[in-house]
């Protein structure tokens, strides 16, 4: 347990100090300042497309420049010859991406609160981050594998985007119909969309809710077995002399 | 320390093994230089012996037991020292060394450490800050950072002026003069022949020669020696046998010739290389 809040603390750091959480809290500003201008009812309307940008978007892209630039600088390896296992840094970033993600909810939340008297249900809000995150934690570090550089990593990222998230945006935002729904329904995205807007719903379909949870534990799980951990010490040590 | 039989390693892609079924064993106390070409199987069997790789056929045995039954905890005996710089630029020396060394349950002192290399002066700079022989330096550090039984290193003095070079050198024989083991690979021959008590080269991934420096010169050497001198305004030379030397003619040459130079015809580990692996190491391939 030292070693993974060891871990979670580095990670900290290092966001800090490469800029990312910098770069996390200005987007988390960017919310900020339409939640001022928008009434409560549209903001409300506008929320999934704020969750699901966070943790998706800059939960996957935040990991795919972590690892990138430990990789780079050969960190990543230095990790490896010492005594902490694969799961461990793995977890250690999804740890650290959980908290990120709900710092930034903390702050919309608040912002939401002092400025239109609206107050989230935090504890579903935290749950659906706990149950989603590893998800694009997972698809941060699968981009990384697959893009030689940072250029590649970015297109990756966008082909991620349009094929995974653009769909269920796209009804949010009312540029797809809705009847594309029916097709989406267990998209990770959608499932991701369902879980978190039960912070803010009035009634929650907890079945749904239970099927959704154990889907995307799943999916992840499936991802950290068969796509994650299998192909980490040959992305780690590629480009290593040693 | 080590003992590794009959190992071999195909890399999945691969059609042909890469490792093919080498043996050796790397006692402790002992600078064992593991030399050969590029793609010749060195990175790999490192890369196999630190558990970066693992392998399904052969032995590996650390400390007796099979490298297969350790877990990370076997990391907090090793300790690695790569050629390229493995730091986080925008976090200082310091920062860098803090972060790792809370990962070891042993922890060395990082000031005579760092004073040693030449870098507690620079501690709080941000590595990426740093030339590149101030990183390969804080490499040796990061290694040395739990204590461990055993060093693995490439190319530690590569990108070090002569100065530096010759510290870093120097804590490699304490590290092993204090029952350390060292792993070395190097391309910088002279450094190998002044540090290794042993030495194995590797070719198409077999292992060719295992020896210490001094046996493995007096093997490919010539059992000659060749004497320079002057005569009538012209250098001259004659070379003997090593029997030929106890005759009159050599000793009547040394009393009555004006000699210039005497070579003996031990040859260099840069020649063995050459011979051994086939290969020159500058513009090796």
């Amino acid at each position: 347990m030292a070693k993974i809040k060891h871990l979670v603390s580095g990670e900290f750091t290092r966001l800090a100090k490469y800029n990312l959480f910098t770069a996390s809290l200005v987007v988390a500003m960017v919310w900020v300042v339409m939640g001022y201008f928008l009434e409560l009812d549209e903001f409300k309307a506008f929320l999934p497309f704020v969750f699901l940008m966070e943790t998706s978007a800059m939960t996957s892209l935040l990991v795919g420049a972590e690892m990138f630039y430990e990789k780079k600088e050969h960190t990543i390896s230095s990790m490896l010859i010492s005594p902490m296992t694969e799961f461990e840094y793995i977890l250690s970033k999804i740890l650290v991406n959980i908290l990120n993600i709900a710092i930034i909810f903390v702050i919309i939340g608040a912002s939401m609160y002092f400025l239109k008297a609206y107050l989230f249900n935090f504890q579903w809000l935290f749950l659906g981050i706990i149950l989603v995150t590893s998800f694009y934690v997972f698809i941060g570090i699968l981009l990384s594998y697959i893009s030689k550089d940072f250029t590649a990593l970015l297109l990756n990222y966008m082909v991620m985007m349009i094929v995974l998230v653009l769909p269920s945006i796209g009804v949010v935002i009312g540029i797809l119909p809705e009847s594309i729904l029916e097709y989406i329904f267990w998209s990770p995205t959608e499932v991701t969309l369902r879980l978190l807007n039960a912070s803010f719903l009035d009634s929650i379909d907890i079945v749904q809710y239970l099927k959704d949870a154990v889907y995307i534990v799943l999916v992840s799980l499936l991802m950290l077995r068969y796509g994650v951990l299998p192909y980490f010490k040959d992305y780690a040590t590629k480009d290593l002399g040693v | 320390m080590f003992t590794v039989k009959d190992l071999v390693f195909k890399y999945p892609k691969n059609a042909e093994d890469t490792i093919k079924g080498i043996d050796f064993e790397i006692k402790q106390g002992e600078i064992f230089g593991f030399l050969g070409p590029s793609g010749a199987g060195k990175t790999t069997t490192q890369k196999l012996l630190v558990k970066l790789l693992a392998y399904d056929k052969g032995e590996i045995h650390f400390d007796g037991k099979d490298l297969h039954s350790f877990n990370d905890v076997f990391y907090e005996d090793i300790g690695v020292c790569f050629e390229m710089p493995i730091s986080f630029s925008k976090l200082t020396a310091m920062e860098n060394l803090d972060f790792f060394q809370k990962l070891y349950k042993n922890h060395a002192d990082i000031q005579p450490l760092m004073e040693r290399v030449g870098l507690w002066e620079d501690r709080n700079k941000l590595v990426g800050e740093y030339s590149k022989g101030m990183k390969i330096r804080l490499n040796l550090v990061r290694a040395l950072l739990n204590k461990p039984k055993m060093l693995f290193l490439d190319e530690p003095t590569n990108g070090l002026d002569p100065k530096n070079a010759r510290i870093v050198k120097d804590m490699i024989r304490e590290f092993a003069h204090n029952g350390g083991t060292v792993f070395l690979t190097s391309h910088i021959m002279s450094d190998v022949d002044e540090l290794c008590d042993r030495v194995a080269f590797i070719t198409d991934g077999k292992i060719e020669e295992i020896d210490s420096p001094r046996n493995l010169k007096i093997k490919y050497g010539q059992r000659t020696v060749t004497v320079e001198y002057k005569e009538d305004n012209q250098t001259h030379v004659k070379r003997f046998t090593m029997d030929e030397i106890k005759t009159d003619a050599f000793a009547e040459l040394m009393r009555t010739k004006e000699v210039e130079t005497i070579h003996s015809g031990e040859t260099t580990l840069e020649e063995i290389f050459i011979q051994v692996t086939g290969v020159k190491l500058h513009g090796e391939d």
